[in-house]
């Protein structure tokens, strides 16, 4: 080949093809070869070279291994879009590749058919595929991610042919590889499967099996089997520490992903180990490898540096002496810079500020003026989440004053007003040194951030007056949030000095804000002000002068379930974005044809190259849909909120406006007025107890929690909770499903109590089963729209599982020899069997009280069968499905010796008998 | 896992792009993601992690290629990272460089090796060894200049492969030259079997102890930081896949595991009871076909080396350490309109070594009106010093063709002030310095490599090798052990 495959691309004209057809037809070998070589050049420059399918697939029939790839990448490549050409090549390599002697040959034909996504020619595979399964294990570990790749084609046929429960055998393959693979697929189909039936909880001897797996896997293995067990709960504190202890060794790897993946497994399995020593003693042993993580290539520093600060925010202690290794060196990427900038700030305390604020004030000298600002940012909030460093802070923001580098100076203004705030009444010694920059200031947030000092500490400033007055010539050419300060700081000086020079002030600019702005919120509030100071001036006083609600510390700005969720994502995207997985990454994607989707895209990518992050995109699509028919918007709507769904953003600043008063006072906080670092922001998980169904971001303020119940006459209820987080009050909710499997539908609408804003309500909304039905299999999602007509008519939608218990009838009495006869009914379809793990031991105690659980959800125990070793519970339910009853068996297996329960189900609603064992599982554990 | 895989030149055109699974839109999505990375806000280099429209990207940049991606999945992305990292590492190995030319011309061959490193966007092998076995394309010679294409040319060296560039720096440690050059640069797979020793087919392994430093001193010359990120650097291209043997100082500590034996962590306050220097590492990994069975008991690592470029072992010593070099700022502002800087560079390592390649650059002050720097008297006109302001950097640049150990220089500089209030003001706006270099046969640490040991024999004994120093075995084996101690982030504060 001394031409070198460059000379496959050279032009490309008509005559070619011909040209190739003619030689790969030859009978030659190399030239056959090197004509394929030529095709496949082409095609992999995005030329079509379709039409020489059949000349191409002939040529499979070889012994030539490189003839026969070559053959497969081609095949791969169009068989998506030609699949009627492709179901002729099927014959060759199903019934003859698959059988080969060559292991090598076999791999490659196992490895291809499952690329081949073609509906019609599946069937074909799996018997190969059963083949493939017990064989060399090179062969058995391509079947293994073979069998992922089927059950992304067809989750039926997977489950039909039994595929799964092979998977499962494999964890307990001789040959590490074939472990490895065996839980990449097990942990794909579980995250794919829409129903969640296939629940891949590892058992306690499985996870035995995998850690011995470990120490001889690939890298890449380690990585996949790590994962498998972080998932892992362990039955019990000893568990916890002997996995620990088998991990902790990972962390020496040199490949960085091991070593992250290690460290999730820690976190996670200290959380079941109470021994203080113990954490101490494995908490040590990450700090290390950690460290080391900064001396890979930047872009996994990155990584590593974002997973670090959310570690420190569980384990503070962990890099506590380590300060120095997160300074930033001068040719750090401004990614990682940022980052280290964050674990500066997370790891300062009283022992080492004198250290960061020195690094600090020496990065405020450098050129990046968006790190420069930062820096000073970092100064500011070492401030105000380290009392005893406040003193010193200021003194270096006071020295970056002087610099008088102009966006230092203005960086370091916005700073102080944070720490005047969190320490009220200690430092306006500074003020003077303030007033001296104010020529310089021309960003509206350091003016805004000045105004507010000014109006603060008006009291102690003699020329605030004369201040004040400058600032208000310019009153109308200010930013909005300029103006607004300069509002309340007018008010506030004027309230503290009531002299006539204040009161000219305050006439300007009340005449100014009410008549010649064009912003509401400027007006109204000007309004609030006027009217509370001219009725009764003393109230201003207490509304305007009250005191403040203290400034949280905002290094820790997670709360700790939103941290606790993020830290069982250590490793993973979700560890990056500070986000959970479900706000990027839908547990089953659509499946959508790879075409169509290229189309729908190409259309958004003219603004996509504009908008940073996924922010944008999803703020775009959640604005809500007004309906004039609500009901025609429906499945738009649904529609929509799919998508919405894929892209929503959880990112949240505070929780809760304050309540109506303090409002007026308050000056941006320092949380909401922080840039957000990064495309991705802070994330603020819902912490009611109800879960969230519509969060406020998706509908302007509109938040709804609640969930399906039984209120025991076996009629559910939609179990609300409602809360009003816009500025006006809302009534006359109205609620809407779509078609759902059990028909389910509002029976009536909320009354028309109005909530008003900040307030919550909660509402009990009747459901019937006289909805429209979905068909299909037994599914519980529903599908909520629901209208505010005081948002202008708004339509949002959200999405809901209905709780089996909650729709089970309460079910008479029914005898063993009727169960026994409907169980083996012809008509008793729908079959489900599943092993239910659960954490408490078996004992003749625990097995009747949890039965009693089944029972208070209207699982009804026919009969209780106990031997030696096994207690066998026949138990039914019973729902209404289109007006008839149909009653759900069940039969659970407790094997006292072994701990294990079993439980197998029958209906005859297809589909019913997977949802019932989740829902068993879920009320038993 | 992950649903593509793809190579863009620095252009942004598509060289390679590799669909697993379908659930993302592949034509669109290597358009999508040049514009982000181009266009990322502020002009900053875009994270190696973002998430546009849903799907997630994963990116490295190596040889100024870009090496990346998508997602839709909850990945682990420093798997991702690594991995990518991986593939480029093996398509250079097969193909002795990595540039455009050179995958354009090998697309057919990295399409084939992409499909056995992955299956259905799961890692399989990355092991060029086994790899071996399984490829049947045969990579075909770029015939772009080599120096120019090689991994490690460019702006950012990367973990793999940044020693190629340096090498040609190694002649004074009497280490290869530039016949070796073209051997550090050959394909895995060219290595004929059989003691042939035409080109590229030389039976040797190169093992590179790389420390690159990360040192700051404050202005009164004590250290706010300082430490050593080191690899130990194998390039194997042995005949027949024998067994190393590889031993490192028997006085090596590594933190938290035997730190009671010597003393306080990241320091080198152990003196062993041999009298000997302990050298202490805070912490260390390997390769995962290193066995390290007898590590614990005498510090030697046994493996079977795959064949390329690997990372034996990285390790990190934060604590402090005797560093090369110390610059002292001294900065007068007695004289009105003006200041005048005086740096004075000392060489701390032994008068033996020599530093190729030093480069000073001093910031100074942006309202200044010129900066004019006078050279050591002596040193002017003879071409080993050279120093030069310029003023789009607003930078003094002070370089050194070599510099001895233990050697000392000094350089003024003189910056002038439109007015005499702005020149005392812009006092604090000068420096900080930094320094970068390479200083060839030493090491920070002292880690030292005892005895290489190619196949089971005696041979290649306990005497050792002397640093930079190469041998033979009795089989006819080249050995190359080299060191070499590099700035990474050497910053001294004025």
């Amino acid at each position: 080949m001394s031409g070198g495959d460059a000379r496959y691309f050279t032009s490309y004209k008509k005559g070619e093809i011909a040209e190739w057809r003619n030689e790969i037809n030859n009978p030659d070998r190399d030239k056959k070869k090197g004509a394929v070589k030529k095709v496949i050049a082409a095609m992999t420059v995005g030329k079509d070279v379709s039409m020489l399918f059949t000349d191409v697939v002939n040529c499979m029939q070889t012994g030539d291994v490189e003839m026969k790839k070559l053959v497969y990448l081609y095949l791969i490549n169009y068989a998506k879009n030609q699949p009627d050409l492709a179901i002729l090549a099927v014959n060759t390599f199903v019934k003859k590749d698959t059988q080969d002697p060559n292991p090598l040959i076999r791999a490659l034909a196992v490895r291809t058919m499952g690329c081949i996504r073609v509906d019609k020619i599946t069937e074909y595979l799996c018997d190969p595929l059963q083949r493939a399964l017990d064989e060399d294990p090179y062969v058995r570990k391509t079947a293994a991610i073979c069998v992922a790749k089927l059950f992304d084609i067809n989750a039926e046929l997977v489950r039909d042919r039994g595929f799964l429960h092979q998977l499962h055998d494999l964890l307990a393959d001789s040959n590490p590889m074939v472990v490895a693979n065996a839980v990449a697929a097990l942990s794909e189909v579980q995250h794919s499967s829409s129903s969640g039936i296939e629940n891949f909880t590892l058992a306690s001897d499985t996870v035995h099996k995998l850690l011995a797996a470990l120490n001889e896997c690939t890298e890449w293995g380690q990585v996949f089997i790590l994962d498998s067990i972080s998932s892992y709960s362990p039955q019990n504190e000893r568990q916890a520490e002997s996995i620990i202890e088998r991990v902790t060794p990972r962390l020496q790897h040199a490949n960085c992903a091991v070593v992250l993946s290690a460290a999730k497994v820690l976190i996670s399995q200290l959380e079941g180990v109470r021994n203080s020593d113990a954490v101490s003693h494995a908490v040590r042993k990450l700090a290390p490898p950690l460290v080391t993580l900064l001396s890979a290539e930047s872009e996994i520093q990155y990584v590593a540096l974002r997973n670090i600060n959310l570690i420190i925010q569980r384990y503070p202690d962990v890099l506590q002496d380590e300060i120095k290794v997160f300074f930033c060196k001068y040719n750090d990427p401004a990614f990682v810079k940022q980052e280290k900038l964050e674990t500066m700030v997370k790891l300062a305390s009283q022992e080492n500020i004198e250290q960061v604020l020195l690094e600090f004030k020496e990065y405020a000298t450098e050129v990046d003026v968006e790190f420069v600002r930062k820096s000073v940012r970092a100064i500011g909030r070492c401030a105000v989440s380290i009392a005893d460093s406040a003193e010193r802070c200021i003194g270096v923001l006071l020295e970056l004053i002087k610099t008088k580098v102009n966006y230092v100076v203005q960086e370091a203004i916005v700073v102080i007003r944070d720490i005047f705030r969190r320490y009220p009444d200690r430092y306006e010694g500074v003020i003077g040194a303030l007033c001296d920059s104010l020529d310089s200031l021309d960003e509206p947030e350091a003016k805004a951030s000045m105004v507010w000092i000014i109006g603060e500490y008006a009291d102690r400033i003699d020329n605030a007056e004369d201040l004040m007055d400058v600032f208000l010539e310019t009153f109308s050419d200010e930013a909005v949030d300029v103006q607004l300060q300069l509002l309340t700081a007018t008010v506030k000086l004027f309230l503290k000095k009531p002299s006539s020079g204040p009161q000219n002030l305050i006439q300007k600019v009340l005449h100014q804000a009410t008549s010649d702005t064009d912003d509401p919120d400027l007006r109204d509030r000007a309004y609030v002000y006027w009217r509370l100071l001219s009725s009764d001036p003393e109230a201003a006083k207490e509304v305007v002068l009250a005191s403040k609600p203290m400034m949280s510390n905002d290094r820790a700005y997670l709360d700790l379930e939103a941290l606790q969720q993020l830290l069982r994502q250590v490793s993973t995207l979700s560890s990056v974005y500070y986000k959970i997985p479900s706000a990027f990454a839908p547990r089953s994607t659509n499946i959508i044809n790879g075409v169509n989707l290229d189309e729908t895209m190409s259309s958004d990518l003219a603004d996509s190259a504009n908008k940073k992050g996924a922010e944008n995109s999803a703020s775009a699509s959640l604005s809500p849909t007004p309906g004039v028919d609500m009901l025609a918007d429906l499945n738009d709507g649904f529609e929509a909120a799919a998508k919405q769904s894929a892209s929503a953003n959880l990112d949240s600043f505070a929780a809760f406006p304050e309540s109506p008063g303090t409002f007026l006072t308050r000056p941006s906080s320092s949380q909401a007025s922080n840039p957000s670092s990064g495309a991705f922001a802070k994330s603020t998980l819902p912490s009611s107890r109800r879960p969230v169904l519509l969060s406020e971001h998706a509908s302007s303020g509109l938040r709804i929690s609640g969930s399906i119940v039984s209120r025991g006459d076996g009629m559910p209820y939609y179990d609300f909770l409602i809360s009003n987080l816009t500025q006006k009050p809302l009534t006359g909710f109205q609620f809407q499903f779509n078609k759902n499997f059990f028909m389910l539908a509002p029976e009536q609408q909320p009354d028309d109590g109005m909530i008003s804003p900040g307030e919550s309500k909660s509402c009990m909304i009747p459901l019937s089963y006289l909805g429209t039905s979905a068909g299909g299999k037994a599914s519980l999602l529903l599908q909520v729209a629901v209208k505010s007509p005081l948002q202008n008519d708004a339509i949002f939608y959200f999405n809901d599982q209905i709780p089996l218990e909650a729709i089970l009838q309460p079910a008479a009495e029914m005898g063993f020899e009727l169960f026994t006869e409907i169980w083996q009914s012809i008509r008793m379809v729908d079959k489900c069997t599943k092993r239910l793990d659960v954490s408490w031991p078996l004992s003749g105690a625990s097995i009747e009280g949890a039965l009693a659980k089944l029972e208070n959800n209207k699982f009804n125990t026919v009969s209780l069968k106990s031997n030696d070793d096994a207690h066998v519970a026949f138990v039914m339910g019973k729902i209404m499905l289109a007006k008839s009853e149909e009653y759900i068996l069940l039969q659970i297996t407790f094997a006292i010796g072994t701990g294990a329960i079993d439980a197998a189900c029958r209906s005859r609603v297809e589909g019913i008998s997977d949802l019932t064992l989740l829902a068993v599982h879920r009320l038993m554990s | 896992m992950i649903s593509q895989l793809f190579i863009l030149s620095p252009r942004g055109d598509v060289i390679i792009n590799k669909q697993f699974r379908l659930d993302v839109p592949v034509k669109i999505t290597t358009e999508v993601f040049f514009r982000t990375v181009k266009f990322w806000k502020d002009g900053d280099k875009a994270p190696a992690v973002f998430s546009e429209d849903g799907v997630n990207y994963v990116h490295v940049k190596v040889a100024g290629l870009f090496v990346a991606a998508t997602t839709r999945k909850n990945v682990s992305p420093s798997l991702v990272l690594e991995l990518l990292h991986r593939v480029a590492k093996v398509i250079k190995d097969y193909c002795g460089v990595l540039s455009e030319d050179a995958l354009r011309k090998n697309s057919i061959l990295a399409y084939e090796l992409i499909d056995e490193m992955l299956d259905h966007g799961y890692a399989q092998t990355t092991d060029t060894e086994t790899l071996k076995q399984r490829v049947f394309n045969e990579p075909i010679h770029a015939t772009e200049d080599v120096g120019k294409s090689s991994v490690g040319g460019g702006v950012t060296p990367k973990k793999y492969g940044f020693f190629s560039a340096s090498v040609g720096q190694f002649g004074s440690g009497g280490a290869p030259t530039s016949a070796k050059r073209s051997a550090v640069n050959r394909s895995v797979i060219a290595t004929p079997q059989g003691p042939d020793e035409s080109a590229g087919g030389r039976n040797e392994i190169f093992v590179d102890v790389v420390e690159k430093l990360n040192v700051t001193f404050a202005s009164d010359g004590s250290q706010v930081s300082s430490e050593i990120d080191g690899s130990i650097q194998v390039r194997n291209f042995l005949h027949d896949r024998p067994t190393i043997k590889l031993a490192l100082n028997e006085e090596l500590a590594i933190g938290g595991r035997d730190l009671g034996a010597f003393g306080g962590p990241g320091r080198y306050q152990g003196y062993s009871a041999g009298g000997g220097m302990a050298v202490l590492l805070d912490d260390c990994n390997f390769h995962e076909s290193a066995d390290l069975s007898q590590f614990d008991v005498d510090r030697t690592i046994s493996m079977t080396p795959p064949a390329g470029e690997f990372a034996l072992m990285n390790y990190r010593v934060a604590g402090e350490f005797d560093p090369p070099f110390r610059l002292q700022t001294v900065i007068d502002d007695g004289t009105p309109y003006r200041l005048q800087v005086t740096l004075m560079l000392k060489a701390e390592f032994p008068v033996r070594n020599t530093c190729t390649g030093l480069q000073v650059k001093f910031p100074v002050p942006r309202n200044c009106v010129n900066a004019h720097p006078t050279l050591e008297q002596g040193s002017v006109g003879s071409g080993q010093q050279h120093a030069a302001y310029t003023q789009a950097d607003r930078a003094v640049v002070w370089q050194f063709k070599k510099v001895k150990g233990q050697g000392e220089h000094v350089l003024t500089i003189n910056v002038s002030f439109p007015d005499e209030a702005s020149a005392r003001a812009s006092k604090k706006e000068c420096g900080p310095a930094t320094l970068s270099f390479t200083i060839p046969t030493y090491n920070a640490s002292r880690l030292q490599v005892r005895y290489l040991q190619i196949g089971g024999g005696p041979t290649g004994g306990a005497d050792g090798i002397a640093p930079g120093g190469g041998g033979k075995d009795g089989k006819g084996a080249h050995r190359w052990v080299r060191y070499v101690t590099k700035s990474s982030s050497y910053v001294c504060r004025v």
